[in-house]
């Protein structure tokens, strides 16, 4: 065998997203940030519908991404990690109650906040797997959002809105729909590359190791426990940055944004768009969030008027309407279905469709 | 000072006891093998020592240091190397990522997290050093998954001498080797046994004779036998255990003379 084929340096090469990468995992986050950055351009100005939309798809997608470096590449199935979106968003809510909106202040405000509570979510539930794992990170999540509904000075159940998005260094900067939509994007372009890196370097290596087989790492030496308490409270600092982003683009905080079927929605995210690829994150939110739109649409306004009732009411023309309306309000009805079909076909994720990446 | 010390390990199950203040120590520069039928205790020692199981009384001691309540991986950074009875390896990872990563234990502080990893120079030149020492250099950029079972057991012992022990704890690394795979194999522990002391457990008697200084045997759960492998062919005890369960050693002494 030829020597040129023994080098070392290209072997290492992890086989996944973050390392010596494909070219599905180069060519997905570029497609998905350049469709993204040249929305606003096709769309014109003034269609704000659209592009809040699109300003939530990417908020998600980076609450999902965070998800990802403990789902994905520590296999920690968290149900409470809209917990921190939540707190993130109240952060914001809370210290512009009180006068402060200066995001210079109000950033690492929430990094330290949703930090400590990752640390001490993660503290009490690392040491666990499986349904233990989920049932602890559900709880906390769960005692999070009862804690911010009891917040009656906050607007408890009903929610606080605020008195106006958050102040850049004292400019309005953030006012401005499409400025905010691309701070958003640019918020979650550098969150990608930094999760990307972590994801390659030592400790990423180590994350993965513990992915595949916990018992090799601790007999290698690793403090297992120490590794995943970590990985859970960079990525609840990270997801605390989504709640940021979302009460500025709603302008309104609300004990809803932490509810546990939120965090069921990320999970939902990672396994439509791929787990343990980051980029996953991205498509799995633009496909979630994007039904969440579409299919209403196309069942009220497209399906239903193709038949329409006979004369005096009644027959099928009224049946398929109702149908119809059924359907588009209860969306899910037709995402379970889809999800169903993912799990089958492309059990890897969406992005699995778009190259075959090493993993096998 | 002795390398590892199990001092009066005993173990029970209910009414079962599986180890019975079992005693054994392993000098520097020795293969010390332990040896018994099936049921004998084996696994169960094995767990005691590397910190999996906690024994009901006795201790475990590595150079002097009583260790017997460390967690498996504070085991492992003092120096307690293992390799596993059924391969436990990083599956998805390829050859070199799993000598690396055992490397990287070591070697500096894995809480890094911004250099790539895979361009570590150091880390992949002593990996793949390593890996050519097992015979596994062709095969480095290979995933896990894809290799033999063969190649899987010199990985293991890759991987565990990769921790740069100062005890390494064989656990049947020759466990459903075909007869052809074993020979090189026994060639590279020996070769091991010159860095690092040796606690071989084994059921390879061909193996076990060729490549021990000492041998204990266990029976259920007790050790009836210590000493050299000459002493232990024809300790009556050993012979009748043995008889009496497979008649395996007198077998393997017919082939052996």
């Amino acid at each position: 065998m030829a020597d040129t084929t023994l080098d070392p340096a290209t072997m290492a090469a992890p086989q996944r997203a973050g390392g010596g990468p494909s070219m599905a995992a180069i060519v997905s986050p570029l497609l998905f940030f350049a469709l993204f950055a040249g929305l606003p351009f096709l769309l014109g100005s003034g269609d704000t519908f659209v592009l809040t939309i699109a300003s939530r798809i990417l908020i998600m997608a980076l609450a999902a991404m965070s998800l990802d470096l403990i789902l994905g590449y520590g296999a920690m199935v968290s149900f409470g990690h809209a917990a921190f979106i939540g707190i993130g968003a109240y952060v914001i809510g809370i210290a512009s109650e009180h006068g402060m909106e200066e995001i210079a202040i109000t950033l690492p405000m929430t990094l330290a906040i949703c930090g400590a509570f990752a640390l001490l979510m993660g503290a009490v539930s690392v040491r666990t797997s499986g349904i233990q794992f989920i049932m602890i990170t559900l709880a906390i999540g769960q005692m999070a959002y009862f804690g911010a509904t009891s917040l009656a000075r906050y607007g408890g159940d009903d929610g606080l809105t605020l008195w106006g998005r958050s102040l850049v260094f004292d400019t309005r900067l953030l006012g401005d729909t499409t400025t905010l939509y691309y701070v958003i994007l640019a918020t979650l372009a550098v969150c990608y590359v930094l999760l990307s890196v972590i994801v390659a370097s030592r400790f990423g290596r180590v994350l993965r190791g513990i992915n595949e087989s916990e018992k090799r790492m601790e007999a290698l030496g690793y403090p297992v426990d120490r590794f995943r308490l970590t990985a859970f409270v960079i990525a609840g600092a990270i997801c605390g940055v989504a709640g940021i982003l979302l009460a500025n683009l709603t302008e309104f905080v609300s004990p809803a944004y932490m509810t546990w079927d939120r965090s069921a929605d990320l999970i939902i995210i990672l396994v439509i768009g791929g787990l343990g690829r980051l980029h996953g994150a991205l498509w799995g939110a633009l496909v979630l969030l994007g039904l969440e739109e579409a299919i209403p649409w196309l069942f009220s306004d497209i399906l239903a008027p193709l038949v329409s009732p006979v004369e005096g009411g009644g027959g099928f023309g009224a049946w398929w309407q109702h149908v119809c309306a059924v359907i588009a309000e209860n969306w899910r009805v037709i995402l379970g279905p889809i999800l169903v079909l993912v799990a089958l076909y492309a059990r890897g994720g969406l992005v699995t469709l778009l190259g075959r990446e090493g993993r096998a | 000072m002795s390398a590892l010390v199990v001092d009066g390990l005993k173990k029970r199950y209910g009414g079962l006891t599986v180890t019975d203040d079992v005693s054994i120590t392993v000098e520097e520069g020795e293969i010390h093998a332990v040896i018994g039928p099936n049921g004998a205790g084996k696994t169960t020692l094995v767990k005691q020592i590397c910190g999996d199981v906690a024994p009901d009384e006795g201790s475990v001691s590595l150079y002097g240091r009583d260790v017997t309540h460390y967690s498996v991986h504070r085991r492992a950074q003092m120096g307690l190397g293992r390799t596993f009875q059924i391969t436990c390896l990083l599956e998805g990872f390829t050859v070199l990522e799993n000598v690396a990563t055992a490397l990287q234990a070591k070697r500096g502080s894995s809480f890094r997290f911004f250099r790539p990893v895979a361009t570590e120079r150091a880390l992949n030149d002593a990996a793949f050093a390593l890996i050519a020492r097992v015979g596994l250099a062709e095969r480095a950029g290979e995933r896990v998954a894809n290799l033999s079972h063969g190649e899987h057991r010199k990985l293991e012992l890759a991987v565990a001498l990769a921790t740069e022990p100062k005890v390494l704890l064989l656990d049947e690394p020759l466990a459903g080797t075909g007869p052809e795979e074993v020979e090189p194999l026994i060639v590279l522990l020996g070769e091991a046994r010159k860095s690092v002391p040796i606690l071989l457990i084994d059921h390879d008697m061909h193996a076990v004779f060729s490549l021990a200084h000492r041998v204990t045997v266990l029976v259920n759960g007790r050790v009836i036998a210590t000493g050299s492998p000459a002493e232990i062919r024809t300790n009556p005890a050993v012979l009748e255990a043995y008889l009496g369960e497979e008649g395996e050693l007198a077998h393997t002494e017919a082939a052996g003379a």
